[in-house]
């Protein structure tokens, strides 16, 4: 569908891609993972043609998005859907417009039916009601739901996600996720997502990309990630998770006051036992589950 | 880079070129830009209510500013050009000196300045904040050019509205210099009009409106460019305003001189 062959970019003294590849295929999405700063971002903006590379191929359907005409790229971006990390809504305008640009600005649809689809959408991301307010007047979970009605207002082929659940709480974290999910089921694009939501993002994606220094150092699926013999695919996975959860006793009498709640917290993220303090069972084991995704996110993702 | 000579004469060297090179690059960078708008401005499709509507904040918001100024510009020449004149026994001479002073220079250069502190700092900042909220890129992913949708509208509604803005800036400025000169210090309306049709002429006129048209669009491209290629976060779209504002007074300033060595 889309193959991305030995990217490079600098800027200035900076060498940010050193040569990254990446093939999506039909229909799959790929969560882009890595350590901020290693240039995930700026390859997503690159598929996107929003940055051109030093060298390097994107094909997408066989034409190379590099080589094309402005016209020609124009055109072509009709096809793909970008998701900002911040949203990129338009702030001088209502949630309702900013569903409506892209509908009124490419295509000849009566308003009529330029309204139809517009609530549709945003029925679908769950913003009815919220038509009239301006994108300053939205939490950062609505403004991403209004961002994604907007990039798939037009269904587009390929879809890309740059941190689409960046700064938010982990309970809208797994309603963007499931949303994700469901549209994906529902219009079958292909994509790529970039996200830190590990293992979380591993629950709506079909294989995983890691980028590190400048390169895809890995792409396997979900699974693979917790199985690979990569030593640095390996601690960053580790080093992402979430810490091992614990609880007091609900009834102990010597519940520590705050000073000693962050001593034991840190003495027990270090893996020494703790006097006084249960051991809770985890309630996420990636390596029993490696995709971490439990009931609830499936229901959700699936519909 | 290990031998001292690379260290004592080489560097000072780079160090000096570099602000010339620096200098040169961003005047590229600009004139890709107007030529990119200008490519724009003359394709199809116009964004005409886009057009109107910023007509609508350049040229509309910025009349009672213009109107200030303006008066207030005539007032000050009404009583500077009264004293000075009474020196030499012509204070019949004020209604074209404050006419002149203002149709081919004040007018059209405080007007430009006006409009670029009121309405081009706006035009720089919002088009930066959009920039850094990667507003501009959405627009680029949507397959509709920032060019034709942002930039072209707002030098459109510069060019309209400047010479406009003018206009009004010389009007309100000679009635200014009016209620000085002869409300306040005793000279006759027919004296300071009638020897006003004496002295100005078309030239005057078309010269300033030329000067104003010119204004308009070094506001528009500086103002534009500055906010198209604003630097990260607060502190960048807050420099790209200053440079703006600054580039553009000072572009408009040379342009002016430029432009009266030519016709006068």
């Amino acid at each position: 569908m889309i193959t991305i062959e030995n990217l490079q970019k600098s800027f200035g003294a900076a060498e940010v891609l050193k040569g990254a590849s990446l093939e999506i295929r039909d229909k799959e999405i790929v969560a882009l993972i890595g350590p901020s700063g290693d240039g995930k971002s700026v390859f997503l903006k690159h598929v996107a043609g929003l940055l051109q590379p030093d060298s390097g191929r994107i094909v997408f359907n066989g034409k190379d998005l590099c080589g094309l005409r402005r016209a020609e790229l124009v055109e072509l971006r009709g096809r793909f859907g970008f998701l900002f990390q911040n949203g990129a809504l338009f702030d001088s305008m209502t949630v309702y417009d900013n569903v409506a640009f892209p509908l009124r600005e490419k295509t000849r649809l009566k308003e009529k039916e330029v309204r139809e689809r517009v609530l549709g959408e945003l029925q679908q991301v769950g913003l009815e009601g919220a038509e009239d307010k301006y994108p300053a007047q939205l939490s950062g979970g609505m403004a991403k739901r209004a961002a994604l009605a907007r990039a798939l207002v037009r269904p587009p082929e390929i879809m890309l996600f740059d941190e689409p659940t960046t700064g938010l709480d982990p309970i809208i974290v797994h309603s963007i996720h499931a949303l994700i999910a469901a549209t994906h089921k529902r219009l079958g694009f292909s994509g790529i997502i970039v996200s830190h939501e590990i293992p979380g993002v591993f629950a709506i994606v079909q294989r995983v990309a890691l980028m590190h220094e400048g390169v895809i150092r890995f792409v396997g699926t979900p699974k693979e990630v917790f199985e690979t013999g990569d030593s640095i695919v390996r601690d960053f996975i580790r080093g992402s998770l979430p810490p091992e959860p614990f609880r007091y006793p609900a009834q102990d009498p010597k519940q520590p006051s705050v000073e000693e709640h962050s001593e034991l917290g840190r003495a027990a993220a270090c893996g020494a036992p703790v006097a006084g303090m249960a051991q809770a069972p985890a309630l996420h084991d990636p390596v029993a589950s490696p995709t971490g995704v439990t009931e609830a996110a499936r229901k959700g993702g699936g519909g | 880079m290990g031998n001292p000579a690379d260290k004592w004469v080489l560097t000072p060297i780079r160090a000096v070129g570099r602000v010339p090179l620096s200098v040169a690059g961003e005047l590229g960078r600009m004139g890709v830009f107007l030529v990119q708008t200008l490519g724009y401005t003359f394709t199809p499709p116009l964004k005409f209510f886009r057009v109107l509507e910023q007509i609508r904040f350049i040229g509309f918001g910025s009349v009672l500013v213009i109107v200030l100024t303006g008066a207030f510009s005539g007032m000050v020449l009404g009583f500077q050009g009264y004293y000075t004149l009474s020196r030499v026994g012509s204070t019949a001479f004020i209604g074209p000196m404050v006419a002149l002073s203002l149709l081919r220079e004040l007018g059209p250069v405080l007007a430009a300045l006006m409009v670029t502190g009121r309405a081009g700092s706006a035009v720089t900042a919002r088009m930066g904040i959009m920039r850094i909220t990667e507003q501009i890129d959405e627009l680029e992913i949507l397959g509709l050019s920032p060019y034709r949708y942002l930039v072209v509208p707002v030098l459109l509604a510069a060019l309209v509205s400047v010479p406009l803005l003018t206009a009004i800036f010389n009007v309100v400025g000679i009635f200014g210099g009016y209620l000085i000169g002869g409300k306040l210090l005793g000279v006759n309306a027919g004296t300071y009009f009638g020897a006003m049709k004496d002295y100005v002429d078309a030239k005057d006129v078309l010269v300033g409106i030329y000067k104003s048209i010119a204004f308009g669009g070094i506001i528009a491209w500086v103002c534009c460019y500055k906010g198209f290629f604003a630097g990260f976060g607060a502190e960048g779209v807050s420099k790209a305003t200053t440079q703006a504002v600054v580039l553009s007074s000072v572009l408009i300033l040379i342009c002016d001189y430029v432009l009266t060595s030519i016709f006068f």
